[in-house]
């Protein structure tokens, strides 16, 4: 047994440890598969590409499409009976689309008509067609124009068989004629094929029409590729009962298998080729509005105009539910089907081929495969695959390098990991993570002094849990900080954990299921500390008003925007919803929300890969819903806040904290927040006094030389671009100490560069009696590869001097 | 058009090309250097243009 049409779920084969394996990932992808039209079409006509040009008005293109399967589309469009309509999904709702008066436009409308010819060389194999009917004619005009010799016996005088009884002569023959003529193919009229072994031959296909002769070969005949029992033969048409289109049908399907009986003497044809009856696709027809079909004014067939409106009523049926979920799928141009192939393409040649930046495009947050009806988790590829590029040396560094020197800072200078005060364990620890206190200090400082009024042996930890690790590939990072959390956890008596951050909580939940949490949100309402406390509240927005965005109490509405990485925690969403209306804010849902969540652009870290896709979906989220939202993970927060959209965490209603200014603030103030967090904490609940606490963002006034002033102009751009205060600062300092710089007498500026990691910071600086002023700054990934005369190549390490410090 | 000056040699640019390395790739491209020192000037239009078109082939291949 194959793996293909296996879902993901029992293909337990497919680990990290067996990369050939995920080729099979998408294997049950239904995009792009037959509509329920097609199937119910004997041609397995493809109407979604047909109808899709008819919708453009090119009714040229529509026939060309039409003709691959239909052979003689003037005859298919007159004596068709129609069975797509019983497929339409259309019938549920209004009326079937009429694709035949559609078929008929494009046979009445197309410009050009020719029939290419591709002067293919000669092929070895000489076939008989015995009857002219359609069955007969589709088979020989198909191999005779793949330039097989090809000879089509009739026993009456004319082509056409049971046509003549069923439409106008004048239609079908020029039909037929045109594709004779475009062939090489022989036809001999008024010849009696009497035994098949008298004639030379190395293949017969036996068409002879109803009451034919069948020379005993009906039994056991292949019904799908046509191949009778005996070697070289195959039996098509009406000899066996069929309608004319089914004629059509079988003749085409029993080119493809004389075909490959010629190549390898197999007489099982071609499965790509048989025909499908079967559509997996399923469609949601709850947005579509219902309206009948297009009359035609003459009656019978459709004018232009008639047939591009009734066209436009074809719903082009398929399955594209990831890409209406996920802007992920336009972006990269690629349907999941697609994306696998050329990623497991790639690692055969160990190079890229556009696909790491596909998948370092990728939110990595599970609702494709949520909302896939096979549950293919296109997030979970794409994390596996950074991975493999990781290890194959092929993913830019530079993708998650700023993310990664953020975590290593949340997990080195503004880690803190103690039990309460006084206490040597803790029966809870709260675990706000990394980007909380990055947003907003008070929400760390006021929401753990809550939490100990109430347990007074509630620990703190103050760190990154590792995602960033996992959205850069680095596994062994990302357990390494995992293995030092453990071992907090251990050190701690093994307390449960009180998460604020969801992503946190999903990443202790996935890889340490022996810890067991709680959201902070949940907590707080089990606790009794979800309400408004006169101690807690900031400003001047006493009791239960909430003094920001969301509007006055018992006006309020919102709706609350469900991180990506709450996906599968009701509680946790169930327990922010109830805090929100505790205080008396109206909810209102978006259309994704719970585990329908979409990502706010954030998840997965693709700002360096791709920051267009990373603003267009920010965009996207913002406008999802003209209410405010309320948010519960500090990266949406922080998101939103940037997109200037009215949101508020919910810590800042729940503790009554000021309206934080839309502004975002700097990265640089991010870093710095953290710092404020764990001195706040510090000073306040355990007495202690933080000197020296390596708060790096604090260089205002330059180390030791001039003060560097950075305009707000610029410090936004610096957000978009990743650039940190301090890669300022450091860059400046170099170029002041060590005179490497140039100057720029026409602006009168100062110009110089620092390579610092994976990449070198440009400033340009004007200088003045006050100070330094930045004018500009940019980076680049390229290494200069430098020849100064002193052999001195700026990097950021030497400015460490030999005492060790910067 | 800038006038640019290498501080340390207190000498003009000159138009020069710099050799850039990424991810294994070398490209050359035109800037303007120190004749003294080799100190380097890359222009913003550069580095976001024909620099970063280079990089984000170079990330793709």
């Amino acid at each position: 047994m194959t793996l293909q049409g296996k879902s993901w779920a029992v293909m337990s084969s497919i680990s990290r440890e067996n990369r050939k394996a995920y080729e099979y990932f998408a294997g049950t992808c239904v995009h792009g598969a037959l509509p329920s039209c097609s199937a119910f079409c004997p041609l397995n006509l493809d109407m979604r590409e047909i109808v899709g040009h008819v919708q453009e008005g090119d009714f040229t293109a529509a026939y060309k499409a039409y003709r691959v399967k239909a052979v003689f589309p003037e005859i298919v469009a007159s004596v068709c009976d129609e069975p797509c309509k019983a497929g339409c999904v259309r019938k549920e709702l209004d009326q079937s689309v009429s694709l035949r008066r559609l078929e008929r436009a494009c046979v009445d409308f197309a410009r050009v008509k020719s029939i290419p010819s591709f002067n293919l060389p000669p092929k070895k194999g000489k076939i008989i067609v015995v009857g002219a009917g359609l069955s007969g004619l589709t088979c020989a005009v198909r191999l005779a124009s793949k330039s097989h010799p090809v000879t089509l016996y009739e026993k009456s005088d004319r082509i056409g068989g049971r046509l003549w009884d069923l439409m106008d002569a004048g239609v079908f023959l020029p039909s037929i004629m045109a594709q004779l003529d475009a062939t090489a193919c022989a036809v001999r009229l008024e010849t009696q094929v009497t035994c098949l072994s008298d004639m030379e031959h190395d293949v017969v296909v036996v068409a002879t029409g109803e009451g034919g002769n069948t020379w005993g070969l009906l039994d056991g005949i292949d019904p799908q590729s046509f191949g009778t029992e005996q070697s070289g033969v195959f039996v098509i048409g009406n000899i066996r009962g069929t309608t004319p289109v089914e004629d059509i049908a079988q003749g085409r399907i029993a080119a493809f298998s004389v075909e490959k009986y010629l190549k390898v003497g197999a007489m099982d044809g071609m499965p790509e080729t048989f025909r499908q009856t079967h559509s997996p696709l399923v469609m949601d027809l709850s947005r579509v509005e219902s309206g009948g079909a297009v009359v035609p004014k003459s009656g019978e067939v459709y004018d232009e105009q008639e047939a591009v409106a009734e066209a436009c009523r074809c719903l082009l049926c398929d399955c594209t539910i990831c890409a209406e979920g996920c802007e992920f799928f336009d972006a990269v141009r690629k349907m999941p089907r697609q994306l696998v192939s050329d990623a497991v393409a790639s690692l055969n040649t160990r190079s890229n081929c556009g696909v790491t930046r596909a998948i370092s495009s990728c939110n990595l947050c599970g609702l494709c495969g949520k909302i896939c009806p096979q549950g293919i988790d296109m997030g979970q590829f794409c994390s596996d695959f950074r991975v493999f590029k990781r290890e194959d040396g092929l993913l830019p560094p530079v993708f998650h390098q700023f993310f990664l020197d953020d975590m290593r800072s949340a997990n080195e200078e503004a880690y803190l990991a103690r039990p309460a005060p006084t206490y040597e364990q803790a029966r809870y620890v709260f675990f706000p993570g990394c980007q909380l206190g990055a947003s907003d200090p008070r929400h760390v400082e006021s929401t753990y002094h809550r939490l100990l009024q109430r347990i007074s042996d509630m620990g703190l930890i103050l760190g990154c849990c590792g995602a960033p690790a996992e959205w850069a590939g680095e596994i062994g990072l990302r357990d390494s900080v995992m293995e030092g959390l453990t071992a907090e956890w251990e050190r701690f008596g093994r307390p449960e954990f009180v998460f604020a951050c969801p992503t946190c909580k999903l990443q202790f939940e996935r890889h340490l299921p022996d810890i067991s949490g709680v959201s902070l949100y949940t907590f707080l309402l089990d606790a009794g500390l979800s309400g408004r406390e006169e101690s807690d509240v900031h400003g001047d927005s006493a009791g239960r008003e909430d003094p920001g965005v969301l509007g006055p109490v018992g006006q309020s509405a919102a709706c609350v925007f469900d991180p990506c990485s709450s996906r599968n925690d009701k509680s946790m969403q169930e327990s922010v919803r109830r805090i929100a209306r505790e205080f008396g804010i109206r909810l209102a849902e978006l259309t994704y929300s719970g585990e329908r969540a979409q990502c706010c652009g954030w998840g997965g870290h693709m700002a360096v890969a791709n920051l267009k896709l990373q603003d267009m979906i920010a965009r996207n989220r913002a406008a999802a819903c003209p209410l405010p939202y309320i948010t519960y993970c500090a990266n949406c927060q922080e998101v939103f806040a940037r997109c200037g959209k009215a949101s508020r965490h919910i810590l800042d209603i729940v503790l009554g904290l000021e309206n934080q200014e839309q502004r975002p603030s700097s990265l640089g103030r991010r870093r710095k927040n953290r710092m404020i967090a764990k001195r706040a904490v510090l000073e306040k609940e355990w007495g202690v006094g933080v000197v020296g606490s390596g708060d790096t963002s604090a260089h205002e006034g330059g180390r030791g030389t001039l003060p560097v002033a950075i305009p707000q102009d610029l410090l936004a751009k610096m957000y978009d671009e990743l650039i940190l205060e301090d890669d300022v600062y450091r860059t400046i300092d170099y170029c002041e100490s060590t005179g490497d710089v140039v100057y720029d007498a026409s602006h009168d500026l100062y110009i110089g560069h620092l390579r610092s990691g994976v990449v070198t910071y440009w400033v340009e600086y004007a200088k003045s009696d006050q100070g330094l002023v930045l004018r500009n700054v940019f980076f680049h990934r390229m290494e200069i590869v430098e020849s100064r005369s002193d052999a001195s190549v700026p990097t950021s390490e030497s400015l460490i001097r030999s005492d060790g410090t910067p | 058009m800038r006038e640019l000056i290498c501080v340390r040699c207190e000498v003009a640019l000159v138009e020069e090309k710099t050799e850039l390395r990424y991810l294994g790739h070398s490209v050359s491209v035109k800037t303007m250097k120190c004749p003294r020192c080799g100190q380097v000037w890359l222009s913003e239009e550069l580095v976001k243009g024909q620099i970063k078109e280079a990089e984000m082939a170079l990330d793709d291949k």
